[in-house]
Parts: structure tokens; sequence; C-alpha cells
């Protein structure tokens, strides 16, 4: 017997586009409290310019006292701030000092000054370096890649800049396809033509241009497996948009794309991840930053993202049985916790009201546990579905 | 980007001319190319095509040839042979994007610097493959 299509018309996702593209998702740069660091995205004439400002400022230090030291903003949690109004994470105006003649800072200032060296070095013959390769520049000094990893998060907020501004870029892992265009410098690249595996997103994304979409949304997916269902029935012929995912939380480039693209194309942004905390999470990175990086969030974060799902009332809606159900775990319990803390879920009742029943039920499922339903369930029906009503938080 | 709307509802969305002045001497050309025979019949809407297809020849005529005519009737002859070599070079793999600088080709056969006729006319014959 033949199957059944079913047609969506995506009212609800067509509508919010429609009013972004009026209004605009991000027209100007927010507006950040005064009690927060301000940093600039920068071209390499700009990053050059201030870190010789800086190494100035020091030589000028060591003439005049014989005792220089280093000023920049804490990055310690005590320092991060959540800005309601923009619902953004940032960083607050505490400094922490360094100082070149004592012992307990001495060899941090050394890395510091080090990174700075390549930094230089990298703006100058307008190359990048990952952090790994960084690191390798001189092993014996950073001993271990976290450590220098610190140095290079130091350096770049010292430059009140953000990572990628100084050319040294993580690795990144995300993966991108859909109804886009893209230049990398003289090629380009067309994300509907490179099979079911994608594009791999650069971490170099300076040299990433759009120059052309017909998409109407964008999905962020968290796990590669739902990427890979989502590519083999070639979701974004039916329904036009642009699928991203980071296999888990969005490192660094995914992120910086994701904002992009929401930015530039004005597209309505939904993120599809477990029903289970950890999912929540990555969601909540996507949308206002994380901690660890809290002094990037404006370059970083995507604060229109919906959450499209899967949500715990998804499992009664679209009738999850109860083998597909998972029991939450301590952790789990602790994780939403955690997140029912916070100021941001607190003010969306929507978001909290989830949470909570997923407490109140004890379960929580995986995006796969749709295909309960038969593989496609998820590709023809949900999403289409919530997209089309508007079923999102 | 700038917005092209369909009658089904779809939008078009492509990167505005402004941002299009700041690319290499021969990327407009490859973008022109690119959407003219790659993407236009893909959007399946007549007017579409049309307003996209108008703005395509604009940004030819605003920027990318007349960047390329400055330089061909200017005086500074390493200048010129760059930039045919950046032609020449493109010719080789993709020739049709060239086409909207033939005649400019053409003039340039007519100096008397025996190298930039000779890299012009290489791009010509590559253009008439």
């Amino acid at each position: 017997m033949a199957k059944k299509q079913l047609n969506y018309d995506l009212n609800a996702t067509k509508e919010l586009f429609k009013e972004y593209l009026t209004k605009g998702i991000e027209k100007k740069q927010p507006q950040l409290p005064e009690n927060t660091v301000k940093i600039d995205d920068l071209t390499r004439k700009n990053v050059l310019e201030r870190l010789y400002k800086l190494v100035d400022e020091v030589i000028s230090k060591i003439k005049k006292t014989g005792r220089p030291s280093i000023q920049l903003p804490s990055r310690s949690s005590s320092n991060i701030i959540w800005d309601e109004e923009n619902d953004l994470l940032l960083l607050g105006q505490q400094l922490q000092e360094k100082q070149f003649h004592t012992l307990t800072s001495v060899a941090d200032i050394t890395r510091l000054m080090r990174i700075l060296e390549i930094i230089n070095e990298l703006l100058v013959k307008d190359l990048h370096a990952t952090k790994r390769e960084v690191y390798y520049t001189d092993v014996k000094l950073f001993k271990e890649q976290k450590i220098s990893d610190k140095s290079i998060e130091d350096a770049a907020i010292m430059l009140y800049t953000t990572r990628n501004s100084t050319h040294i870029v993580a690795t990144a892992n995300g993966t991108c396809i859909g109804r886009l265009r893209i230049r990398d410098k003289n090629d380009i690249i067309d994300l509907e033509g490179l099979g079911s595996g994608g594009w791999k997103i650069s971490p170099f994304l300076d040299n990433i241009e759009i120059i052309e979409s017909d998409a109407e949304f964008i999905l962020a997916i968290e796990k590669e497996a739902a990427m890979m269902r989502f590519a083999e029935d070639r979701f974004w012929r039916k329904y036009p948009c642009i699928l991203l995912t980071a296999g888990g939380v969005g490192d660094i480039a995914t992120r910086m794309f994701l904002k992009r693209l929401s930015k530039e194309l004005n597209l309505p942004v939904f993120s599809l991840v477990d029903s289970d905390p950890y999912g929540h999470y990555i969601h909540s990175v996507y949308l206002r930053g994380s901690k660890r990086l809290s002094y990037e969030s404006p370059f970083l974060a995507t604060p229109n993202i919906k959450l499209l799902g899967v949500l715990t009332r998804d499992l009664d809606t679209y009738k999850i049985p109860e083998v597909a159900r998972l029991k939450l775990e301590k952790v789990d319990i602790k994780r939403i916790k955690d997140l029912l803390n916070e100021e941001f879920v607190k003010r969306n009742k929507a978001w909290e009201e989830d949470l909570k029943l997923s407490l109140k039920k004890n379960v929580k499922a995986e995006i796969q546990a749709l295909s309960t339903h038969g593989f496609e369930f998820l590709t023809e029906k949900y999403l289409p579905e919530k997209l089309t009503t508007g079923d999102w938080i | 980007m700038k917005l092209f709307y369909k009658n089904d509802g779809g939008v078009i969305q492509l990167i505005e001319l402004e941002k299009i002045k700041e690319w290499s001497i021969e990327m407009p050309f490859i973008f022109v190319e690119y959407i003219r025979n790659n993407k236009l019949r893909s959007y399946r809407d007549v007017k579409v095509e049309a307003d996209i297809s108008k703005y395509l020849n604009e940004i030819l005529s605003k920027s990318a040839i007349p960047r390329v005519k400055q330089i061909f009737e200017g005086s500074n002859q390493a200048e010129i042979l760059s930039t045919l070599s950046i032609f020449e070079e493109l010719s080789e793999t993709n020739s049709r994007a060239v086409i909207p600088i033939q005649n400019l080709l053409e003039t340039l056969t007519n100096q008397t610097d025996k190298k930039i006729v000779s890299q012009a006319r290489k791009i010509l014959v590559n253009i008439k493959k």
C-alpha cells in the first residue's frame, strides 16, 4: 500500500522569517551594560596596533619603575555577569594584575608574552594556527596544552578582542549542509552539492563569506546521527533550510558561523537536541554563550534561537512508548536543578515548565526515540508539524 | 544581503554589491558566472530570474568591468600584465567567467607592448575554445 504523504506549509516558521526580514534580527550591535568589558572583533591591522601599544606600555613601565606588570580582565566565575537585556553572559570589569618580577606570576607572564609573540608572527604573515600548533611551538614552556590554551584566552582578553581576531583558532568539529552558497577566498562552495557529509565548518571563518541562500530557517542539531537522517532524506530540498551540527556542544567556529548565518540572512534558528538536561545545556550555549568564553558571547551567541525539541511534553504528544524513554540519573537531576536556578531559564516560563515536567515525570529521551514510529517520522512528521504549528520554546 | 521575493513566498538572498566591491578583481566575474549558470534556473520564477539577471549585470557594469577597464586603460604596464595573468589563469578553467571583458581584451590586442598583446590573445583564444 502506498504511504500517505503529509504536506506541511511551515506556516509559523515562514511568519517568523517574514517578521525577521521586516524588523531585522540584530540590526545594531547590542548596547552592553557599563559594568562589562567591551570586546571587539578586529582587523589584522587593528590587533597589531593594540598589541604594539600594549608592549610599548610594558617597556615604558620597565624604564620608569623597573617593576613592570600588566592588567587584564579577570575570567573567574565571580566576574561573569548575565546581561538580562541582551540575554548574554558577559565579563565584568574586575581586573587581575600579572607582575613580571614575582615568582608566582613569572612563568605565567612568560607564557603570555610568548603567545603575544606568536600572535604577532601570525598577523604579520597573515597566517592562522590552531591551539594545538601553538602548544607545539614551545612544549617546554607550556608543558600542557590546557596551559597554552589558557594563555591564548588571556592574550585575547588582554587585547580586548576575540580569539579569532588573533588568528589562533580551535579545530572545528561542525558540519553544515543545505540551501547555502559560500565563498572561501576564490572558491564558491555549494552546500547542497557535497553529498551526505556536508561542508566541514572552517575554523578560518574570516576567509568565509555568505554569497547566496534561499533557505527559510536554520536547524542546529545536537547529534551527527540525527544529521545523517536529514542528509539521507535531503530534508532541505523539501523544506528550504540550512542544517548544522557540532556533534555535541557547539565549538567556537560552529557557534560563530551559526551566528553569522542568522544575523546576515535574518533566518529563524531552531535547535533539535535530546530531551535531557545536556541537550538543554547545548541549546543554552548556542543561545547565550558559555561561561568560559563569556567575553566572546556577543560574537558567538544566537539570542533568537528557539528550542524546537525534543521537549519533554513532546514525549506524550507524539506518543513515545515507554521502552524508548529513560529514567533520569542523579547527574541529570542535578543538571536540571542547576539549569532551573539560572536566571535565563527562570525568565523563560515555557522552558522552566518543560524542565520541571522532566523532573516530575522522571523522564528523558534521545532524538532517536522518535524512530520508534519509523525512520522517517523525524523528517516527515515531527519536525514539519512543529515548524508549521510553531510548537517551540 | 539583497533580497528577491518569489511568487510562491520564497526568498532569494544574494550578497550586496558593496561587499562585492571589496573582492579580488576576478572574483565578481566568478560569482556572476556561477549564479547565472548554476542557480538562476533553479529559482523557478520568471520575474525573480529577470530581477537577479539585472542585478548580475549591475555588478558587472557598475563595479567588476570598470575596475578592469581602469587598469587596462592605465599606464601601469606591470599592473596590466599581472591582471592579465590572473584572467588568463581563470580563462583556462572557467572561460565563461571572462566573457564580460572580451571587448576590453580585444582593445588590448591593439597595444604596442608585445607581452600584453600576447597575453590578451591567449585569453581570447580560451574564450573561443
